[in-house]
């Protein structure tokens, strides 16, 4: 059960990663960088993960599940949520010099 | 950490060296120079001795590395005057020399923990001695050589053949003292014989001149292979007077350059003997000296360095020597002949004779004349000199040492005089290592442009990149 | 107390801007340089509380297993040290410059000062994390701040890439919690050599990749010389002068005390991409036209020195690694400052047309070629004293293709920076006639001043021993995790 979704965490980072590689469109670069973010946070959270646990609220009746992982999880989602609202910024700034959001068209920058 | 002090004999040896040369191109420069470029050369002069200074007095070998960086820099600055490519290719080389003297300089102090200079482990010399070989000129280490020499203004020149690479010479005989080093005996003797027939191939007279410059420091530096005190004492009289003679010999021909406008030998017009005598007559005292005429502080050098040979036995290395005396002979009869005697008397003049219009023009002989003096002061005074390396010189005037010595110039004399023709067209050299140099940099241009085609500007294929070398990473580490 | 100051003053700093901007530019006026010379004496003193032995601040009272904890120790305090004399030098720079005016550049500097000293402090992975994620966005808006094409896209691959990394860095944190139960630092140093060999592998080229990314080694370095050479000049001096040098710093942190006992080939992996960077930057900067692009390369070249340092793993190579460092901070904010300042007064970037600068701008070129002397390792200079450390490091560990590269990159770095100075010094016209202000002139003064003393102070000082010192007790986990754990 849980080695499945450690699966499931690493698949999701790998489509992430695939999605920046091979997608030309900078929003779906963005997209990739969220995904990749989910990925790498699922991750996490199953880190904390307790067979038959409750959520770690004080009356607690049973195992809890741990609850570092979630605080974890909040602080990177804020962090991830700043970083992509960055990244759109820039893409609207690329997008007025350019006229396009195509990547391999954004290349005024090289050697 | 005792970094300076005072040195003993071997130090002091070159310390004089130093010091009468850049005396004398100090001199010269008021001649050479004009206006402001006279000043800085000046200034120039005055760093390189004080740094050469510093790095015969260093006790540790790091010291000695800065230093000698430091006299490289301000020769480059030089040379970079005349010539900048060539003095980039002059400055990289001594950088690489002296990076490759730090390894091994590391190891030493690693392994003996002391950076003091002296003979050092087996393992670290080699380092070492690949590192002062660049300085010195090894043969197939040489590459920048005469490219330096041939661009550089001339007082840089006879700087950097009179103690330049003397430097290296130095730190050779500190690494090892009175062991016997069959190595540098052959590399010795390779130098010499290497230097001279290079040096016949040419026509530019200061490339010729620089190539003498290998070949004279393969007799130093078999000399310090022997190991002996008497093998030592040779090396470094020979090294003294190479430094006067060979400044003797740049400055004269660096004033017929100015003179008619040329290096080339073929373009003198030879006519300096007449237009130019008292050049003729200094440059007359250093070819005498480079070839071993009794008489002359080459003579003796030349004798002490094979009787150390003889000593040992080490006949191969001793004839390779004599080969290169006589290989001596007749290039320097060849740039005499070509430079300042081949013409007619009578051929229009071109220029006035030399004089003494005012104060540079006499300055600038003024130098010679020290250099030419000090020259036969170490030859017919050669007692007095030697009893200052500790032992005495009885016997160097031995009627045999004077007979093979003369023989040898004249042999040497008679060989010029059949193959003149020949000798004369000066066919380039084919056993350079600059073609396998510059095939060197083609290769790294080539990565280079491939590096470049890397940088397209592309963010994908970036990433893509750093996510193949992640995965090697991973695969290294998994391994 | 100092060490969670040196933190929250910047951090308040940077929220008070605003507040103080809506109320007209004179409080601005008043309490910006305050500020300034608050983080950086706070810095400072934070640096100095960790030098001589380990300081702690636990935060809420909780002991490190549970809470979060700064940590000093002598590694973090050179660098902090190195953070604070960068930071303060480029505010400097940038207030002589613009002033008070824009006050959103503050903003984002204070934010980025105090992240790089929560990285500089904490004990803790996650916490770590956190402060790389606001010192890179800060880092971010810092390259595309002045708005031009050059600089937003820069930024935005700057930004693309950064993140990656940082993704990395999450994953390699998220496998050692799954592992450990913990992200404090030094219960993970304790926890790590018992791990199966497999985790052990994935955490370490996560580690890896990820601080690579960030500090621009070799493979990874694309973003690097866009960045540095589209910002303007202070941000320049203070990307490359600080900013990869507090990636450095963790990656030594966490490659010391993760992987020191437990997985020594990470070491040889850090030592190859810093000779493919000394290689690939010095390659590419000798083609440079763009000088501060040349000078960005340069970078990733001296990167890579300081990572054959960090590859040796002996207390040598540390210290040699944390020596190069501060120097390369002196050597290339001082370069970037010099050459930035430069091209703003002539408006190009081109090297050709920068011929005879020198006989117009005389201080700023000779500034300029200390430091270029410098960077190059000209012997009594700093540069040459770290480089020859790095030799001696890497001599003792017995790698001679990685001291051979040394050697290899210091030929090819003199052979441009030769090309560049001789451009200055070729005689040639068409400069307006002014020396660049006093202060300016200052900066770089003070800058050059530093490599001459620098590489001096070696020959009369132990001031290597105690380098020597810093590594070694870098090196000494057990002490680390005692220190941290026990109190």
């Amino acid at each position: 059960m849980i080695k499945i979704s450690y699966a499931t965490a690493i698949f999701v980072f790998c489509i992430g990663l695939y999605t920046i590689l091979s997608k030309r469109n900078l929003f779906k670069t963005v997209i990739g960088l969220t995904i990749m973010e989910s990925g790498a946070l699922m991750l996490i959270v199953t880190a904390g993960y307790v067979h038959g646990g409750v959520p770690p609220l004080i009356p607690m009746e049973g195992q809890a599940v741990n609850p570092l992982p979630h605080a974890f999880t909040l602080t990177a989602i804020v962090i991830g949520a700043s970083d992509v609202a960055l990244a759109l910024a820039l893409v609207i700034k690329v997008h007025r010099r350019y006229k396009t959001v195509d990547l391999d068209k954004i290349r005024g920058l090289k050697e | 950490m005792r970094a300076m002090a005072f040195g003993d004999p071997v130090s002091m040896v070159f310390v004089a060296s130093a010091t009468v040369l850049s005396l004398a191109v100090l001199l010269y420069n008021e001649w050479y120079f004009e206006g402001k470029e006279r000043k800085t050369f000046r200034f120039l002069t005055v760093g390189c001795w004080i740094a050469s200074l510093g790095a015969l007095f260093a006790q540790d070998w790091l010291v000695f590395v800065i230093f000698v960086e430091l006299v490289s820099l301000t020769l480059w600055r030089m040379i970079a005057f005349a010539d900048p490519k060539a003095a980039l290719i002059y400055l990289l080389a001594q950088l690489g020399a002296a990076g490759i003297m730090l390894i091994g300089v590391a190891g030493v102090s690693l392994e003996t923990g002391s950076l003091a200079m002296g003979p050092v482990p087996p393992e670290w010399r080699w380092f070492l001695l690949f590192g002062l070989g660049i300085k010195t000129a090894f043969p197939g280490l040489h590459f920048w050589l005469p490219k330096a020499h041939g661009a550089a203004p001339t007082p840089a020149s006879a700087l950097l053949s009179g103690f330049a690479v003397k430097l290296g010479v130095y730190g050779i005989a500190r690494l090892g003292t009175f062991a016997s080093a069959p190595e540098l005996l052959i590399i010795g003797s390779a130098m010499a014989l290497f230097g001279v027939s290079m040096a016949l191939m040419q026509h530019d007279a200061k490339r010729l001149l620089a190539y003498h410059t290998v070949s004279q420091l393969g007799y130093v530096v078999s000399a310090l292979g022997v190991g002996t005190l008497l093998g030592v004492a040779g090396a470094l009289y020979h090294s003294l007077a190479h430094a006067l003679f060979k400044g003797l010999l740049f400055l004269s021909v660096g004033r017929l350059e100015k003179a008619y406008g040329t290096k080339d030998l073929r373009r003198f017009g030879g006519r300096a003997a007449w237009e130019m005598p008292y050049t003729f007559i200094v440059f007359i005292v250093g070819a005498l000296a480079i070839s071993g005429f009794p008489g002359m502080s080459g003579f003796v050098s030349k004798v002490l360095i094979k009787e150390a040979l003889m000593e040992k036995g080490m006949y191969p290395a001793y004839w390779a020597l004599q080969v290169a005396s006589i290989g001596t002979v007749i290039s320097f009869c060849k740039l005499g002949y070509y430079g300042f005697l081949s013409g007619s008397k009578e051929g229009e003049g071109r220029m006035a004779r030399e004089g003494f219009v005012c104060f540079r023009d006499f300055s600038g002989l003024l130098g010679m004349v020290f250099l030419a003096a000090g020259t036969i002061f170490l030859g017919l005074g050669a007692g007095a000199a030697t009893s200052f390396f500790g032992f005495s010189a009885s016997g160097f005037f031995a009627r045999s040492d004077v007979f093979s010595s003369l023989f040898i110039v004249f042999l040497g004399a008679g060989i010029f005089y059949l193959a003149k023709g020949f000798l004369a067209s000066g066919f380039k050299g084919a056993l350079t290592l600059e073609a396998l140099l510059s095939e060197a940099l083609q290769i790294l241009a080539s990565v280079r442009s491939a590096l470049v085609k890397m940088h397209s500007g592309s963010l994908r294929f970036y990433l893509a990149l750093a996510v193949f070398a992640a995965l090697a990473i991973l695969c290294y580490l998994a391994r | 107390m100092i060490l969670t100051l040196a933190v929250i003053f910047p951090l308040s700093s940077a929220f008070v801007i605003p507040l103080l901007h809506l109320y007209g530019s004179r409080g601005l006026r008043l309490f910006l340089p305050i500020m300034g010379l608050g983080a950086f004496v706070l810095t400072l003193a934070a640096a100095a509380s960790g030098f001589g032995d380990y300081a702690l601040a636990f935060f809420g009272g909780w002991p490190a297993r549970l809470g979060v904890v700064f940590v000093a120790d002598g590694l973090s305090s050179v660098f902090l040290a190195l953070a604070a004399f960068g930071c303060g030098a480029s505010f400097l720079y940038f207030y002589e410059q613009m002033g008070t005016g824009p006050w959103r550049f503050y903003v984002i500097f204070f934010l980025l000062q105090a992240s790089m000293n929560g990285v500089l402090l904490t004990g803790d992975l996650f916490n770590m994390f956190v402060f790389y994620e606001i010192f890179s966005l800060a880092a971010y808006l810092l390259v595309s701040y002045s708005l031009t094409w050059q600089a937003v896209e820069a930024g935005l691959k700057y930004l693309v890439m950064g993140t990656v990394g940082a993704f990395f860095i999450l994953l390699g944190a998220a496998y050692a919690f799954i592992a450990t139960k913990t992200l404090n630092m030094a219960a993970l140093a304790a926890s790590f050599p018992q791990m199966p060999k497999a985790t052990l592998i994935v955490i370490a080229a996560c580690m890896v990749v990820g601080f690579s990314l960030k500090a621009g080694a070799f493979p990874f370095h694309f973003w690097l010389p866009d960045a540095h050479s589209s910002a303007i000049t202070a941000v320049s001096a203070l990307l490359s002068g600080v900013v990869v040098k507090v990636s450095i710093y963790s990656l030594i942190r966490v490659s010391l005390l993760f992987f020191g006992d437990a997985l020594p080939s990470v070491f040889d992996v850090i030592t190859v991409l810093g000779v493919l960077s000394l290689l690939g930057g010095h390659l590419m900067a000798s083609r440079q036209q763009d000088i501060k692009r040349l000078l960005a390369y340069s970078t990733v070249a001296q990167i890579g020195y300081i990572m054959i340092g960090v590859g040796m793993g002996t207390a040598t190579g540390i210290a040699a690694a944390v020596f190069h460092s501060f120097n390369h901070m002196l050597m290339k904010s001082g370069l970037f400052i010099t050459a930035g300042r430069l091209a703003e007064e002539i408006k190009t970037r081109n090297i050709q047309d920068m011929k005879g600068l020198y006989y117009h701008r005389r201080g700023m070129v000779l500034a300029f070629t200390v430091l270029a002397a410098a960077i190059v390792g000209v012997p009594p200079l700093n540069g040459f004293m770290s480089k020859w450390y790095l030799v001696v490091a890497s001599v003792e560990k017995r790698s001679f293709l990685a001291a051979l590269a040394l050697v290899f990159g210091t030929v090819i770095s003199a052979s441009y920076y030769i090309r560049v100075l001789s451009v200055f010094y070729t005689p040639g016209e068409g400069f307006s006639e002014h020396e660049s202000r006093r202060p300016v002139l200052a900066i770089a003064a003070l800058f050059s001043a530093c490599c001459v003393v620098l590489g001096l102070l070696p020959f009369f000082t132990p001031i290597w021993e105690l380098f020597v010192e810093v590594g070694s007790k870098a090196l000494n986990t057990k002490d680390y995790i005692a220190a941290v754990l026990l109190k």
